[in-house]
């Protein structure tokens, strides 16, 4: 071989080289894949890529005498979650859930800490409505879906058809409109137990005070007279002088939709008082609750309620063999049935809304999922069917008077102690 | 077929431009990765160290809004305990304002913190905690707007007559006022606002129903006391009724306000562990950074060490083919060329291949066979010029080594500051007395340390530096080693070299000197031998006339009274007769061969027995300014000399030093002891050996170089003649000292003269100190004494002078006489005169007597005698000699101690003495 050959040789090793590289090159400049969505959602997109988590904030009550009725929800969220095998379009789901403390405060907060994640898709919340008022305001500024399985302050949502005062877009529940709640008990006041002066008393909070509100309306509505509206502080042990107030008044029943522990302490002052034992006293569905009735114990005997209708059937019994079987034990309250629907109606639109790209990346449009939660119609939910409204509604609220006659019985015993029931008509 | 096999071969057919092209190229791509490598490395450490910096920028604003947040809810804190203090103007002021500009603050750095987080390339974990910082940020905005809205809702509570407190407070006022003093109304009152107050301080809000309680209580009161006006009634209930929806206004502020505290709360749990877990995060980031570094740097090591190593691999590898291919063939032609430098001419390389060493190996190869056909023509002009060389060589050499002339050849050193031996020849071995061995190589001033001082170390510099030849004239050359007469040429060599060609004329020159000291010698001796000769002829004449000047006058004065005033003639007679004698023993002193007998003597006695003398006393007392001193040596070794002659010497050397300074001044007579070697005897020529030196040093004006060279001549004075010598004083010195195998040295010049007298030493002892008796105690007892001359005035003189010693003189006319006086009868001593004529001489009588009666003493008396006689007559036995003319005293004494077996020396010496001072 002589030298002309040889570099004749190296040159076209060389040139082979060149050529191997820039098709390389080419090649992996054609291997980028063409984007198959491009989101279009005016308020922005969540994007979830291949095998990460989507992410869904869960604010509940989780301290406190309320912790109950927080871990309540919960379950039922993890419940309708199992429904999915614990994924969600073959992403797994985490929860950030945050404690609210059942406060405004609590909530807003919890919110902040939840809608900081830009990954956030949608929020499962809250437990009390006074959290929420704050909660769906941060949460409804961030673009996202707020669904609650356990608020009921009309507050939240409409009060006579309008906007009421906290009502935020994106924000859903499927527990009731506490507007008809106030008023099934006026109406029970009135027509069935015959009172015609009555007295209410609410700790402030959007949810106690717009029960009082609903109540007061409907009873002075009725030809009755709100002979006092008295409010106690969270965290008021005292009770004395305002039961006092309400002896002054001369009211027959006494109203007061307070939560743990404050109604605790009520229902005990009132029970001291010597002149209460002609007053009917009537409380919420927020002590609807096993803690409550074994708290109070006998005390409580003779105590109405105002609160959700419990939903029945073959869905309700199912569901609650499953709380049973995943937890443990019974439920205390029936509340998880609604967070349930509320967190299985939230998943079914992440369902619908959800663009899923072939490498598994998901794209959830912000306000195409609130849309498909407003235009929720006839879904089959474990409470009964929902149809979302413009505000966010999404049960019809049917509402049962209940006594405590015994508290041995239990929750299911008073529950069970139906003693008048208002469905609400739109 | 093995890879390096194939590239072996591969390679074997290329060039070797080719091979080295493709070497080189090969290093350059393993340097290109190194060079890659450490540029990767250090993109990674500057990005490493970009992500440090940047984490230190987030530590510091996440420590920044945290320092931030903190004061804000510091300073909103502070608002809420002030301003019931200060006023809630001021408050506002003072703490509100700045707490909402902190908190401003905050949310701007916490906006550029996450700009700066989303913009950079940190730390995933700083990355991730985006959420935290956006929950942050909401919380700062969130405290700003609660801030805000706390703040008012304690505007709407405590602001001066407008805020629901101060209207609480006026409403109370009012109904204080219209309750009066009723009494029912009055406890109400105070009850009412009793738990009113308890409720502003405790802000339990049961105590405030409780003054709504008793406010409806009140109420009731106002409605059923009848004591009250239906106005004043009214105002009363219109006073409660607002007075409780004031109060209840602010219960829900209370409240409100309650809860945004329980809202700053939560912020504050939910911002602090941010915080927290950023400044760790970021902290995390630099040490991951930094860990990331050292990483980077250890990998950038373990590659730079691989490509290193693969590299020191493949420059083995091509080393090894690059060496089997082109170096060993190269050796091999090395190699070749060595041998074939190194004469082997029948070298042949091995021509495999076509590249550029096979063609070269084939060159050298017809180069090599060239060679050979040169070489062997060559090798035969070169034999035919090497033994014409040889022979030339050979022949050059034969004259260099055999020249008569010494030949040096030297070669210039440090500039021409001295010049280094670089060969001599077998001449220059001879007179230098070197070897050429022991010079070869060494500085020419180090052979020869004269040649500086002697001028010849100048001639070759100028001989060096001008390149010219020059004459190397007669000069002496002396070291410690040697001396001598060079003669000679030095030129200058082509190769920059210089020739001494020279002889040595030492001996020519010695001879030379020789010749003329010996001339010189042979004119004085001839000079001396005329006066001499005449002293000698007159001497025994004169002596004999002068002995009857001398002697009559004697026994004349003995005999006369002493005031005859024929006393003074007679002894000035005597005196004339002594002065005479004392020219005449002077002219036969520098006539050498007079008799004088050399005995061992102390120099240092004779030297003071001249300072003790008359004559010295005499000498000084005329010249008394000047000084006289002597330094004599007491180790000074005995001489062997003749004592008269020697004080003669010191008179002589004595009286002209002092006669040479004029007016003040100083003589110093010393003595040392001197070793004489050869060198310096030669100048004196004296042997070498043992000398006691007598030095006598004036301070007078010197003597001239002119009168120098004659002041040892007889009769050579610049004294007037007559008066103070007989221009013999130097003469005699002289001649003595060469006399006694001496030498005189006198060096002189404007501050003074020196005269050193050098003496052979000698290890006798000294024999004799005896000193002459007084005239009466050289009388004798009636001896015979047999007085031999031919002179009939010396009989009589001898006759009347024995007779009065009281001795038997037998006076007889000459030797033929005494002869036959012996036969006949015998003498107790023969005074014998050596010279008589016409008759035998002294030494034939005294010989002919002896065989008559051996053991006949005798004294010898002559004016003049030659000097082998008298020794040849001490030799047979005669004890004494006395010279003519001669005094009682020195008679007697020769003829006593001749009598009495005394050495007659000391006598001799003694009465020449007294003859020559007296």
């Amino acid at each position: 071989m002589n030298m002309r050959i040889f570099n004749q040789q190296i040159q076209s090793i060389l040139r082979s080289f060149f050529i191997i590289w820039l098709t390389a090159l080419l090649m992996s400049a054609c291997d980028k894949p063409e984007p198959v969505f491009e989101c279009t959602d005016p308020i922005g997109c969540v994007e979830i890529a291949p095998g990460e988590p989507i992410h869904i904030g869960v604010l509940q009550a989780l301290s406190g005498d309320v912790a109950a009725l927080g871990k309540e929800q919960l379950r039922g969220f993890e419940l309708a979650l199992d429904k999915r095998g614990g994924t969600l379009l073959g992403h797994p789901v985490a929860l950030q859930v945050e404690d609210t403390g059942c406060t405004p405060e609590g909530g807003a907060n919890a919110a902040l800490k939840i809608i900081a994640d830009p990954q956030m898709a949608a929020i499962l919340g809250t437990t009390c409505s006074g959290a929420a008022a704050t909660a769906s305001k941060a949460m409804s500024d961030a673009g996202l879906t707020m669904i609650s399985g356990n608020n009921s302050a009309a507050y939240l949502t409409t009060i006579a058809g309008k906007p009421a005062l906290h009502w935020q877009p994106g924000y859903f529940r499927t527990a009731f409109n506490d507007e008809s709640a106030g008023k099934a008990a006026a109406i029970f006041a009135y027509q069935r137990i015959g009172v015609r002066k009555a007295a209410t008393i609410h700790d402030g909070d959007i949810y106690t005070r717009g029960l009082t509100e609903g109540f007061e309306n409907a009873f002075q509505e009725m030809g009755g007279e709100i002979v006092l509206s008295a409010v106690v502080n969270k965290g008021d042990t005292e009770m004395q002088p305002v039961l006092t107030a309400v002896l002054n008044a001369g009211a027959g029943l006494l109203f007061f939709p307070l939560f743990q522990p404050e109604g605790n302490h009520l229902l005990f002052g009132a029970r001291a008082v010597p002149g209460f034992d002609d007053i009917y006293l009537m409380s919420d569905g927020a002590l609807i609750e096993s803690s409550f009735i074994e708290s109070v114990g006998e005390a409580g005997i003779g105590l109405y309620f105002v609160g959700p209708a419990r939903p029945e059937g073959a869905a309700v019994d199912s569901l609650a063999m499953a709380y049973i079987s995943k937890f443990g034990a019974r439920p205390g309250a029936s509340y998880f049935q609604s967070a349930y629907d509320a967190a299985d109606l939230l998943m079914t639109a992440i369902e619908t809304v959800a663009v899923q790209e072939p490498d598994g990346t998901l794209h959830i449009g912000r306000r195409a999922l609130r849309d498909r939660l407003y235009a929720v119609d006839d879904f089959e939910g474990v409470t009964g069917v929902l149809d979302c409204d413009r505000f966010g509604d999404c049960a019809l609220p049917v509402f049962d008077v209940l006594r405590l006659d015994d508290p041995s019985a239990g929750l299911e015993g008073l529950v069970s102690n139906i003693m008048f029931t208002h469905v609400a008509v739109e | 077929m093995t890879f390096q096999k194939q590239v072996s071969e591969s390679m074997e057919n290329m060039s070797i431009t080719t091979r080295f092209g493709v070497g080189i190229s090969l290093l350059l791509l393993l340097i290109l990765a190194v060079a890659l490598t450490g540029y990767v490395s250090i993109q990674y450490v500057r990005k490493a160290e970009e992500s440090i910096q940047t984490s230190r920028e987030i530590q510091r604003m996440v420590l920044e809004m945290d320092r931030g947040m903190e004061k804000a809810r510091r300073l909103h804190g502070d608002f809420f305990l002030q301003y019931p203090d200060i006023g809630l103007a001021r408050a506002h002021e003072q703490y509100a304002q700045p707490s909402m500009r902190e908190i401003a603050r905050v949310i701007a750095v916490s906006h550029a913190l996450k700009d700066l987080i989303e913009r950079s390339d940190v730390a995933r974990g700083l990355r991730d905690r985006r959420v935290d910082l956006n929950l942050y940020l909401s919380s700062a905005k969130r405290f700003a707007a609660t801030s805000i809205e706390s703040v008012e809702l304690v505007t709407e509570l405590a602001v001066p007559e407008r805020g629901l407190e101060a209207m609480m407070e006026q409403d109370l006022q009012a109904m204080r006022a219209e309750i009066g003093n009723n009494p029912s109304l009055m406890r109400f009152f105070q009850e009412m606002k009793t738990f009113a107050q308890d409720y502003r301080i405790t802000r339990k809000r049961f105590l405030m129903q409780s003054a709504f309680n008793a406010a409806f209580r009140m109420r009731s009161a106002v409605e059923n006391v009848p004591n009250l006006l239906p106005d004043q009634r009214d105002r009363l209930i219109t006073l409660l009724e607002r007075w409780k929806t004031v109060t209840e206004e602010m219960l829900e502020v209370d409240v409100a306000i309650k809860s945004r505290f329980h809202d700053f709360a939560l912020q504050g749990e939910a911002v602090e562990p941010i915080s927290t877990a950023l400044i760790s995060l970021a902290g995390e980031a630099v040490e991951d950074a930094r860990a990331g570094i050292q990483e980077a740097l250890g990998a950038a090591l373990a590659i730079t060490a691989g490509v290193t190593l693969a590299g020191l691999l493949l420059a083995v590898l091509i080393a090894g083919i690059l060496n089997r291919s082109i170096t060993r063939r190269v050796v091999r032609l090395t190699r070749s060329a060595e041998e074939l430098r190194a004469g082997n001419l029948d070298i042949h390389v091995g021509e495999e291949g076509n590249d550029e060493l096979s063609r070269l190996a084939r060159t050298f190869n017809i180069m090599a066979g060239r060679l050979r056909e040169l070489v062997d023509r060559l090798e035969q002009k070169v034999t035919q010029r090497t033994a014409e060389l040889a022979e030339s060589e050979r022949r050059f050499r034969e004259l260099f080594e055999h020249s008569s002339s010494g030949v040096a050849v030297y070669e210039a050193v440090d500039g021409g500051a001295d010049f280094v031996i670089r060969d001599i020849n077998r001449a220059v071995e001879s007179i230098e007395a070197v070897t050429r061995e022991a010079v070869l190589g060494h500085p020419a001033t180090e052979v020869f340390p004269g040649i500086r001082k002697f001028g010849f170390l100048t001639l070759f510099q100028e001989v060096w530096r001008t390149g010219r030849t020059r004459r190397l004239p007669l000069r002496f050359y002396s070291d410690d080693r040697r001396s001598g007469w060079r003669q000679g040429a030095v030129y200058k060599l082509p190769s920059g070299e210089i020739v001494a060609v020279y002889d040595d004329l030492t001996a020519q020159k010695q001879a030379e000197m020789e010749k003329t000291a010996m001339e010189a010698k042979l004119q004085r001796a001839q000079k001396m031998e005329a006066i001499g000769l005449l002293a000698g002829g007159v001497a025994h004449d004169l002596n004999n006339i002068l002995a009857g000047i001398v002697s009559y006058p004697e026994l004349l004065l003995m005999q006369m009274p002493d005031d005859s005033p024929l006393r003074k003639p007679i002894q000035a007679i005597q005196e004339s007769g002594q002065r005479a004698a004392a020219v005449v023993a002077d002219l036969l002193t520098v006539a050498r061969g007079v008799a004088s007998v050399k005995v061992p003597a102390d120099l240092n006695g004779l030297i003071r027995e001249h300072l003790d003398s008359p004559e010295y006393k005499k000498l000084h007392s005329v010249h008394e300014t000047v000084a006289c001193t002597a330094n004599l040596d007491p180790r000074l070794p005995p001489i062997r000399c003749s004592p008269v002659h020697i004080k003669k010497c010191i008179m002589n050397l004595v009286t002209n030093a002092m006669e040479a300074v004029d007016g003040d001044g100083r003589i110093v007579l010393s003595t040392q002891r001197r070793r004489m070697d050869e060198q310096t005897g030669r100048a004196l020529d004296l042997e070498a050996g043992e000398y006691a030196v007598l030095r006598i040093a004036d301070s007078g004006n010197g003597i001239s170089e002119t009168d120098l060279a004659h002041i040892f001549e007889p009769f050579y004075t610049k004294k007037v003649m007559g008066q103070s010598g007989t221009g013999l004083g130097l003469a005699v010195v002289w001649n003595s000292m060469q006399d006694h195998g001496g030498a005189v040295h006198v060096e002189s010049d404007a501050r003074g003269t020196v005269f050193e007298l050098f003496f052979p030493v000698t290890g006798d002892p000294i024999e004799c100190m005896a000193r002459p008796s007084g005239i009466e105690n050289l009388k004798g007892n009636g001896e015979t004494i047999l007085v031999v001359d031919d002179e009939p005035q010396q009989l009589d003189i001898a006759n009347r002078i024995l007779r009065m010693l009281g001795y038997q003189p037998v006076c007889v006319g000459s030797g033929e006489e005494a002869v036959a006086y012996a036969e006949q009868k015998s003498a107790d001593l023969v005074l014998l005169d050596m010279i008589m004529a016409p008759g035998i001489s002294g030494l034939e009588t005294y010989e002919r007597i002896l065989q008559i009666h051996p053991g006949q003493k005798a004294v010898i008396a002559s004016g003049f005698s030659e000097t082998e006689d008298v020794e040849k007559t001490r030799n047979l036995g005669a004890r004494g000699f006395i010279k003519k003319p001669y005094s009682m005293a020195q008679l007697g004494t020769a003829v006593q101690q001749a009598l009495h077996e005394v050495e007659s020396t000391c006598m001799e010496d003694f009465q020449s003495a007294r003859s020559d001072t007296s």
